[in-house]
């Protein structure tokens, strides 16, 4: 019976959604870009000097809602720390008891630098490869996982990863409200002097807020999979 | 061409969605979450948009894998409770621990009816 | 068909496919999941507003156009970066949102020892 009225539901909105939306599902692919993107593309090269304009408007054109986003991982961050608090049973002892065997150990022992290295040249390339800040730290959280599972529960740097957190977030902010101080006098703003186009030690702030981004990002993602484990050995 | 690719692709992702939602058992239910994820990926990758690609291909298919395995051998005491069938009486006696909370408030209630009664006469 | 009319119809189907998902299913960690592949559709919803036909990734390459800084011949063939961005952001956020539901889910069981949602009566009377 729940399943039939939740087909019919669904069934309902799709219909309403269709009828919404049947412009769009009718009209072919826009040949032409929205003004806000147009704009944003052209503006991009001489305003930030990153060559990935999706990073240009991440961090600079768009910089609050990456603030904003860091504070909503933050809290999730916390919320999973709460909630897995009491969970501190050792349930998942039996699950990572057996190191895996040598060839987990060994490979994982090879492969970690690797991974840290490729998560590393994501976030470093950001402003001027697809990537970035985001992916970059994923990519690195992936890293502390393999450590996980290789029988490692007790090798995470729980106080480390923490500090690592706040100061990172803490350094975010500290660098928009470097903005303020700055001739351009806005929060967030890109201070620092724009290189050349398309190297390295390019795009001003860009990569040095994505950088921190990412600090931030591995370490809450670190934290937050351990925290889930409900280990016993939280200082 | 790009068209004709984007199409199967996105019929992939459509029909493995509907398995992941219709699985019989959890564990499968989630690998077949995984697959949907790795093919968002791709159709990311085929409308232009290679940042996305990455982020959704790293937090798709490698850690909300790995949260939802946990989830699932955390409570795998519980999976037989898929299929409609009724708890055993282990749960029965979980629910019941939590019954003198539920009495106490009654007792203040006729506590307090008593006290009106009086006053009111 | 046109690449976006396909891949709307597909955020679509996805969402509701999540929706029932939701509905349908007395198992908490099965609504998770249908949460998740809501979320994925309108990720992909996202991305294809942005979509311009025959564009290419938002990203200046050298030598193409101007020999300076490539800008001047690629704006009219980029992709909008604005959705691309927003979904970035997104995608961060919906594991998030995962990762504290499916806690909030380890912690129902280990308080109740169940996790089917017809059960959970605590809330009635």
């Amino acid at each position: 019976m729940r399943k039939l009225i939740g087909v019919f539901l669904v069934l309902a909105f799709l219909f309403y959604l269709g009828s919404l939306a049947l412009p769009l599902l009718q009209d072919p692919t826009p040949a032409q870009l929205a003004s806000v993107g147009a704009d944003l593309i052209e503006r991009a090269p001489a305003e930030s000097g990153s060559v990935n304009v999706v990073t240009a408007v991440v961090v600079q054109f768009r910089g609050l809602d990456t603030l904003g986003e860091v504070t909503v991982l933050f809290v999730s961050a916390l919320g999973v720390a709460i909630l897995a608090g009491a969970l501190r049973d050792n349930a998942f002892r039996e699950m990572f008891t057996d190191d895996g065997g040598f060839i987990l150990q060994t490979g994982s022992r090879v492969l970690l630098p690797f991974v840290i290295l490729v998560g590393a040249a994501i976030v470093l390339h950001g402003h001027l490869t697809p990537g970035g800040g985001f992916p970059g730290g994923v990519i690195i959280a992936t890293a502390v996982l393999v450590v996980l599972f290789t029988g490692g529960m007790d090798r995470t740097p729980h106080r480390l990863l923490s500090v690592l957190e706040g100061a990172a977030g803490l350094a975010f902010v500290g660098l928009g409200m470097v903005g303020l101080s700055s001739p351009a006098q806005s929060f967030l703003a890109n201070t620092l002097p724009l290189g050349e186009f398309g190297t390295l030690l390019s795009a001003g702030l860009i990569p040095v807020m994505y950088a921190v981004v990412a600090i931030k990002v591995a370490s809450e993602l670190s934290n937050v999979i351990s925290g889930l484990t409900g280990e016993e050995a939280h200082a | 061409m790009t068209t004709v690719v984007v199409l199967v692709v996105g019929v992939m992702v459509v029909v493995i969605a509907l398995a992941a939602v219709l699985a019989k058992s959890l564990e499968s239910a989630v690998i077949l979450l995984s697959a949907v994820s790795l093919l968002a990926s791709v159709v990311f990758l085929l409308v232009a948009a290679p940042d996305v690609a990455i982020t959704e291909a790293a937090i798709g298919s490698a850690l909300t894998t790995v949260v939802f395995v946990l989830a699932v051998y955390r409570v795998r005491n519980a999976a037989p409770q898929d299929r409609n069938t009724p708890m055993h009486a282990a749960d029965e006696s979980s629910l019941a621990a939590r019954a003198p909370r539920v009495a106490a408030p009654a007792t203040t209630d006729t506590v307090t009816e008593q006290e009106k009664e009086v006053v009111d006469a | 068909m046109s690449i976006s009319a396909i891949l709307y119809a597909v955020s679509f189907l996805l969402i509701a496919i999540g929706l029932y998902g939701l509905l349908a299913n007395r198992n908490l960690v099965r609504m998770v999941i249908g949460l998740n592949i809501a979320d994925l559709g309108v990720n992909i919803f996202l991305v294809t507003v942005g979509y311009v036909e025959g564009g290419i990734a938002p990203i200046f390459t050298r030598g193409a156009g101007d020999a300076a800084t490539g800008v001047a011949s690629a704006t009219a063939a980029m992709v909008d970066p604005v959705p691309q961005a927003l979904v970035l952001t997104a995608i961060v956020i919906g594991f998030g949102i995962t990762a504290v539901a499916l806690t909030l889910v380890m912690r129902i069981y280990a308080a109740t020892g169940t996790i089917d949602s017809s059960r959970l009566r605590g809330l009635k009377w």
